[in-house]
C-alpha cells in the first residue's frame, strides 16, 4: 500500500516539475524543442505504458555492464525505481499537455489587460498568467493523478510489491479469489478520498467556471 | 546490428511471423470489443439519464467502480472469477467435464466494461450538446421519441462523440497489452517469448512500442478523415 | 384588413380550463381559461417571466401540467403517447431559435415529419414540401443545408417544416425575437400571409404592430395569469386593467 501511494505521488510530483519546461515548449510551435517534446509527447502516448515499464526494466537489465560502469545500476537494477522512472516519463508526457492547454487557453486580451494597469511583464506572468493556469490546469491535473494511482498497479508485473502486488503474490499462495476483491476495494478507497480532495480544491475556483 | 534485424526475419529462424501472428491477435482483440464497448456506452448513458432511481444510481456505480480500478485488475478478476463460476457450474451439472474460458474472451470483457465506463460518459456530453431544442422541434413534427432519437439527435451526437471515443479507442488498442498478462497470445506476449529465447529484450521492446505507435498513427488519421465526413455539413457558414 | 364584428359561431379548436402548472414550487400558470376558435389569429402578449411561452408549449404537450384540461379538436390532451403525437399533428410549432435540423437539406427538413409521422410515401412528401417551400418564397434552397441559410431564411423553413404537417393550429413562440432587425419583416410578412388565408395562429411575440394589423384578439398575461384580452382597437386605446396600462406604457 506505501509503495502505491509513493510510487503516485513521486511520480506525480516529479513529472510535474518536469512537465512545465515541456508543456511552454510546446507552446512555442515551429521551434526545434517543440518538436522535439512533440515527439517525445507522441510516442509516449502511443505505446502501452506495460510495454514502456518492460522496455526499461528488461532493457536496462540487459545492459548492466555499461550501466555499472556509468554508476547507475544501483538504480535500474531495482523494480521499484524502474517502475518509478517508467511512471514519471509517462506522466511528463501528459502533464505537458496539460500545461500547454492551459497556458495557450489565457486570452491574449488579459495580456492587453494587464499591460494597460501598467504591470511589467514579469508582473504580468506572475498575476495574471500563473494563477489562472495553475486554476485551468487543476481538474485535468486530478484526473491525471487518479489516472497514475490506476497505471502503478502495473508495476506488479515487474513484481514491485503495491497493492496489487500484494495481491497477485498472496493469490499465488492461497488461490484465494478475494485477495483481488481486497485490492479492489482498496484501490476504490484510494481514489474517491483523492477526489474528494480534487472537488474541495476546484470549489476554491469557481470564477473559472465562468470563463 | 543486422544480426538484430535478421532476427525479424520471416520464416523458422526469424520472430517476424511470430509478432505478425500476435499483431493480428492485438487488432481483432480491439476490432471485437469495440462493437460492445461502444453498445454498452450508450446503454450504460441511457440508464444514467432513467426516470428510475434505481438504474441512475446503477448507472452511476457502474461508472464508478470501473473508472476507478485499474485495469489489470479488472481484466485478472473477471478472468479468475469467471473461470471459478464456470467450474462451479459444471462441477454441479456436467461433472468431469471442465471447460476453459478463453483469455480473448475474458479480455473482450473487462475492455468492454472499462471503455463503457468512460463511453457512457461521452455519450452523455453528446446528447446535451445536441440540445434540447432538437428534441422539441422532433416533436413539434410529431416524431415518436424513438424515431426522434434515431433521425434527428443521433446523427448530431457524432460530431461530439468522434473526438472523445478517438481517444477511447487508443486506450483500448494500449489496453489490449494487458491482456498478455493472462496469457493471451497477442503481441506483448510473442515479445517476451523472442526475448526469453534471443535475450535481446531492447532491441524487441524498442520493436513492440514502434508497431504500437504505427497503430496510433494509423487510428489518428482514420479517426481525422471520419470526423471530416461527419462535420461536412454542419459547419455553418453564418 | 376587416376584424369580423358579428359572432358567427366558430368551431373551438383549443379549449383551455383551469390550467394550473408549476416548476417545483413556483406557480407559472394560474387558472387559465382560454377558447380559441377556429380561423381565429390571437396575439399573446406580456412581461418576461409571465408564463406566455409556457402556456403555448402546454397545447403541444412540449410542458406538462399538474391540474386542468386541455382539448384540442375534440381531442383531449393527456399522458397517452399517442394522444401526444395525435395531437401534435395538429398542431405545428415555431421556435424562436428556429430549432431545424442541421444535418439534413431544407427539403428533408420539411419531409422528416410527413414520411415518418404521418407515414407519407417519399414523392408525395417532397411534393408537398416543395409547396411549402414555394409558399414561404424559399424554393431554390431546397437542397442547401441550415448552416448555409441568413436567419431569416432559416425561420421562413421552420414556418414551412410546420406547416407541412397540414396542422389545424399554428403555434409562433417569440417567432422574430433573434433575428436581425432587417429579417423580422420578411418572416412577419409569411404569418400575416397565412393569417389572411384564415389559419388559426396563437402567436407570442413582441411584435405589436403585427397584432394590430392581424389580431383578432390580443391576449395580455402578466405572472402566469389572463389579466385582459381584446379585440385588438380595445385594447390598445383602451385598457382596462392597471397592469395592461403599465406594460402598454413601457412598450409604446
Amino acid at each position: 500500500m506505501l509503495n502505491t501511494i509513493s510510487l503516485t505521488t513521486l511520480s506525480f510530483i516529479i513529472g510535474f516539475f518536469i512537465a512545465i519546461p515541456f508543456g511552454l515548449a510546446r507552446c512555442r510551435t515551429g521551434t526545434l524543442m517543440s518538436k522535439i517534446t512533440y515527439g517525445y509527447v507522441y510516442i509516449v502516448r502511443g505505446t502501452p505504458l506495460l510495454v514502456q515499464i518492460f522496455l526499461l526494466y528488461y532493457g536496462a537489465g540487459q545492459f548492466h555492464k555499461e550501466l555499472r560502469q556509468v554508476g547507475l545500476w544501483w538504480f535500474f537494477r531495482e523494480a521499484y525505481y524502474c517502475g518509478l522512472l517508467a511512471l514519471t516519463l509517462n506522466t511528463v508526457a501528459y502533464q505537458a499537455e496539460i500545461v500547454r492547454g492551459a497556458v495557450e487557453a489565457i486570452p491574449k486580451s488579459l495580456e492587453e489587460a494587464g499591460a494597460s494597469v501598467s504591470l511589467s511583464r514579469f508582473q504580468i506572468y506572475r498575476f495574471i498568467h500563473i494563477p489562472i493556469a495553475t486554476a485551468r490546469m487543476l481538474p485535468a491535473l486530478g484526473n491525471e493523478f487518479v489516472l497514475l494511482l490506476k497505471a502503478s498497479a502495473l508495476v506488479s508485473v515487474i513484481a514491485v510489491t503495491d497493492v496489487m502486488g500484494q495481491a497477485r503474490y498472496l493469490f499465488s499462495e492461497t488461490l484465494d479469489l478475494s485477495v483481488f476483491y481486497i485490492a479492489a476495494i482498496n484501490y476504490l478507497i484510494i481514489v474517491l478520498i483523492a477526489e474528494a480532495i480534487l472537488r474541495k480544491l476546484e470549489k476554491r475556483n469557481i470564477w473559472l467556471a465562468t470563463y | 546490428m543486422f544480426e538484430l534485424i535478421a532476427l525479424l526475419a520471416f520464416g523458422d529462424k526469424g520472430w517476424g511471423d511470430e509478432l505478425l501472428k500476435g499483431l493480428g491477435v492485438t487488432i481483432a482483440l480491439a476490432f471485437a470489443t469495440i462493437p460492445f464497448a461502444l453498445f454498452c456506452s450508450f446503454l450504460v448513458a441511457w440508464s444514467k439519464q432513467s426516470p428510475y432511481k434505481l438504474l441512475r444510481m446503477a448507472g452511476n456505480a457502474y461508472t464508478t467502480v470501473f473508472r476507478s480500478l485499474p485495469e489489470i485488475l479488472t481484466l485478472i478478476i473477471i478472468y479468475y472469477q469467471l473461470q471459478a463460476i464456470i467450474n462451479s457450474f459444471t462441477s454441479t451439472f456436467l461433472p468431469g467435464i471442465s471447460i476453459g474460458i478463453s483469455p480473448f474472451i475474458a479480455g473482450m470483457i473487462a475492455l468492454t466494461l472499462v471503455f463503457s465506463a468512460l463511453g457512457s460518459e461521452v455519450v452523455r456530453a453528446a446528447y446535451s450538446a445536441v440540445g434540447k431544442g432538437q428534441m422539441e422541434a422532433a416533436y413539434s413534427v410529431s416524431l415518436s421519441r424513438r424515431k426522434a432519437f434515431f433521425y434527428v439527435i443521433l446523427p448530431q451526437m457524432w460530431q461530439h462523440m468522434l473526438p472523445a471515443f478517438g481517444n477511447l479507442w487508443l486506450i483500448l488498442l494500449k489496453d489490449t497489452s494487458l491482456v498478455s498478462i493472462i496469457a493471451l497470445s497477442e503481441i506483448v506476449r510473442y515479445t517476451n517469448m523472442a526475448i526469453a529465447t534471443t535475450k535481446e529484450p531492447f532491441f524487441f521492446y524498442s520493436v513492440l512500442a514502434t508497431v504500437y505507435v504505427v497503430l496510433s498513427f494509423i487510428s489518428g488519421r482514420v479517426q481525422t478523415v471520419m470526423e471530416k465526413r461527419v462535420n461536412k455539413n454542419l459547419v455553418s457558414e453564418h | 384588413m376587416e376584424h369580423c364584428n358579428q359572432k358567427v359561431p366558430n368551431k373551438i379548436i383549443i379549449s383551455i380550463s383551469a390550467l394550473n402548472k408549476w416548476f417545483g414550487d413556483l406557480h407559472v400558470l394560474k387558472d387559465i381559461n382560454i377558447d380559441v376558435e377556429k380561423s381565429e389569429r390571437i396575439v399573446i402578449a406580456g412581461p418576461s417571466g409571465s408564463g406566455k411561452s409556457t402556456l403555448i408549449r402546454c397545447i403541444n404537450a412540449l410542458e406538462k401540467f399538474r391540474s386542468g384540461k386541455i382539448v384540442v379538436n375534440d381531442i383531449e390532451l393527456t399522458d397517452d403517447r399517442k394522444v401526444v403525437e395525435q395531437i401534435r399533428r395538429g398542431v405545428g410549432m415555431v421556435f424562436q431559435s428556429f430549432n431545424l435540423f442541421p444535418h439534413l437539406t431544407i427539403l428533408e427538413n420539411c419531409t422528416l415529419g410527413p414520411i415518418q409521422g404521418m407515414s407519407l410515401p417519399k414523392d408525395k412528401a417532397v411534393d408537398n414540401a416543395m409547396h411549402f417551400l414555394e409558399k414561404v418564397n424559399i424554393p431554390e434552397q431546397a437542397n442547401k443545408y441550415p448552416g448555409q441559410l441568413s436567419g431569416g431564411q432559416q425561420q421562413r423553413v421552420a414556418i414551412a417544416r410546420s406547416l407541412c404537417m397540414n396542422p389545424d393550429v399554428m403555434l409562433f413562440d417569440e417567432p422574430t425575437s433573434a433575428l436581425d432587425p432587417e429579417m423580422v419583416k420578411e418572416v412577419l410578412d409569411i404569418m400575416v400571409d397565412l393569417a389572411k388565408e384564415g389559419m388559426t395562429m396563437i402567436c407570442v411575440t413582441h411584435e405589436m404592430g403585427f397584432a394590430k394589423e392581424v389580431a383578432d384578439r390580443i391576449v395580455f398575461m402578466d405572472q402566469g395569469q389572463i389579466v385582459e384580452q381584446n379585440n385588438p382597437n380595445e385594447f390598445f386605446t383602451n385598457p382596462q386593467n392597471e397592469r395592461t396600462k403599465l406594460f402598454l406604457h413601457q412598450i409604446l
